[in-house]
């Protein structure tokens, strides 16, 4: 450490520009003042040489911020950002999106190619599409991926699903269950039986998981989820609910859907993250419409809540308020007459 | 909805002219005094300090180090000096 007392103004000033410290001319009396800054300085990176950043974590992408999804040019290469997770399953995390999806099943196969196309583990293929931010994955029991045009999204087996990027629509058939036929706007066939819409205004997407752990995710923004959980997470509201039922169902609710890590694992919207999970039975519309109802006013408080600022100060509505009260008061007590007798003769 | 003392509205008012340094907001007798034996016996002293500090908040350090002054005399001495400043300068 060199002996600050002896340095010039010039040297020292040198130094302080070292530190980026903010300083005016040294003079007389601002000298003492910057050598103890220079010294503090120094103290500080001396202690923060020892200490290392930790690293960054990678295995969950966080929906944090409220614009989540940007949407891409569809492109036809490789994903960037794709990361490798410890459980096996390869996941996407895409940070314009914020999305990042995985789902971890028995057979660690994963055919991921289409731009944004996360790759989860077993015969599931799941897309997820900048534009319609669709990611639709299906899991069967055959570990057959057919994955496939851009903005197609693939499942495996015998479902049929197609994201149609202006409708926002996929449509997936199950064999097992004679299940839905997509064909609704915006509506998103997902494995098994389920009928699940998503609706990209509302930004739901719902998805139901019936025995089979297909997972066929597809509404726009919707992120799969492992297993049989029904999950959605609406990125305005952040609303995320995951049922499992048994049966297909049916659920039509206007929410984004975001994807979550791997199977039960959901990670949230900062604010009003709701998460219902249910690992029972439940009857098919229950659940959904349980978690709709409750969503709508979920959604409509938390939309309002992110647009709530205070331009006029609290107190000063208070004072309006106040004043009106009073002004009011005062009309209709003027206005009240005294009682009269009503059988009074008008002469 | 002011937080100033009546001292800081009355110095922040008018040029300060040759008040004494006892005038500054946050500068009492004790903290004058200090202050006078350091060679800063009229407010346009304190004023010389806080500009060639460059009006920032290194300021409230050194007063603390010159007279001793506590944060709350040093901040108002500062918020002072730094409105009077912002009318006259």
């Amino acid at each position: 450490m060199p002996n600050l007392g002896s340095m010039s103004d010039q040297e020292l000033a040198s130094l302080l520009d070292q530190y980026e410290i903010k300083h005016g001319p040294v003079v007389g009396t601002t000298r003492k003042l910057y050598e103890k800054k220079v010294l503090e300085a120094m103290s500080k990176e001396k202690k923060q040489g020892k200490v290392k950043k930790p690293s960054p974590d990678k295995t969950y992408y966080r929906e944090e911020e409220t614009e989540t999804f940007i949407s891409y040019p569809a492109q036809y290469t490789t994903p960037s950002h794709y990361e490798v997770f410890s459980d096996g399953a390869s996941r996407y995390s895409d940070p314009e999106t914020r999305y990042s999806s995985v789902t971890d099943t028995n057979t660690p196969s994963l055919s991921g190619s289409p731009w944004k196309r996360d790759g989860f583990g077993d015969s599931t293929s799941r897309y997820s599409v900048p534009e319609t931010r669709y990611s639709s994955v299906t899991d069967t029991n055959t570990p057959s991926l057919s994955g496939s045009p851009w903005k197609r999204d693939g499942f495996g087996d015998s479902a049929s699903r197609y994201s149609d990027s202006q409708t926002r629509y996929s449509s997936v058939t199950d064999t097992k269950t004679p299940s839905l036929p997509g064909s609704s706007w915006k509506r998103d066939g997902f494995g098994d039986s389920a009928d699940r819409y998503s609706d990209p205004q509302t930004r739901y997407s719902s998805v139901t998981d019936t025995n089979t752990p297909s997972l066929s995710g597809s509404p726009w923004k919707r992120d799969e989820f492992g297993d049989s959980a029904n999950r959605y997470s609406d990125s305005q509201t952040r609303y995320s609910s995951v049922t499992n039922t048994k049966t297909s169902s049916l659920s039509r609710s206007p929410r984004k859907r975001e994807g979550f890590g791997d199977s039960s694992r959901q990670i949230y919207g900062r604010e009003a993250m709701y998460r219902n999970v249910s690992h029972s039975n439940p009857s098919p519309l229950k659940p959904s419409t349980a978690s709709a109802s409750r969503a709508v006013p979920a959604s409509s408080a938390q939309e309002k809540a992110p647009e709530r600022k205070h331009y006029i100060p609290v107190w000063f509505q208070f004072l309006i308020f106040l004043i009106f009260a009073l002004f009011l008061y005062y009309v209709f007590t003027s206005m009240e007459t005294p009682p009269k007798n009503p059988f009074e003769r008008k002469s | 909805m002011s937080t100033t003392s009546q001292k800081h509205r009355d110095f922040v008012a008018e040029p300060m002219g040759d008040k004494h340094v006892t005038a500054l907001s946050g500068i009492g007798e004790v903290l004058g005094k200090k202050l006078e034996e350091q060679g800063f016996d009229k407010a346009y002293v304190v004023l010389g300090q806080f500009l060639v500090l460059r009006k920032d908040e290194l300021f409230i350090e050194w007063l603390k180090d010159t007279c001793g002054a506590n944060s709350k005399q040093a901040s108002s001495c500062y918020t002072c000096l730094k409105e009077w400043c912002d009318s006259f300068l």
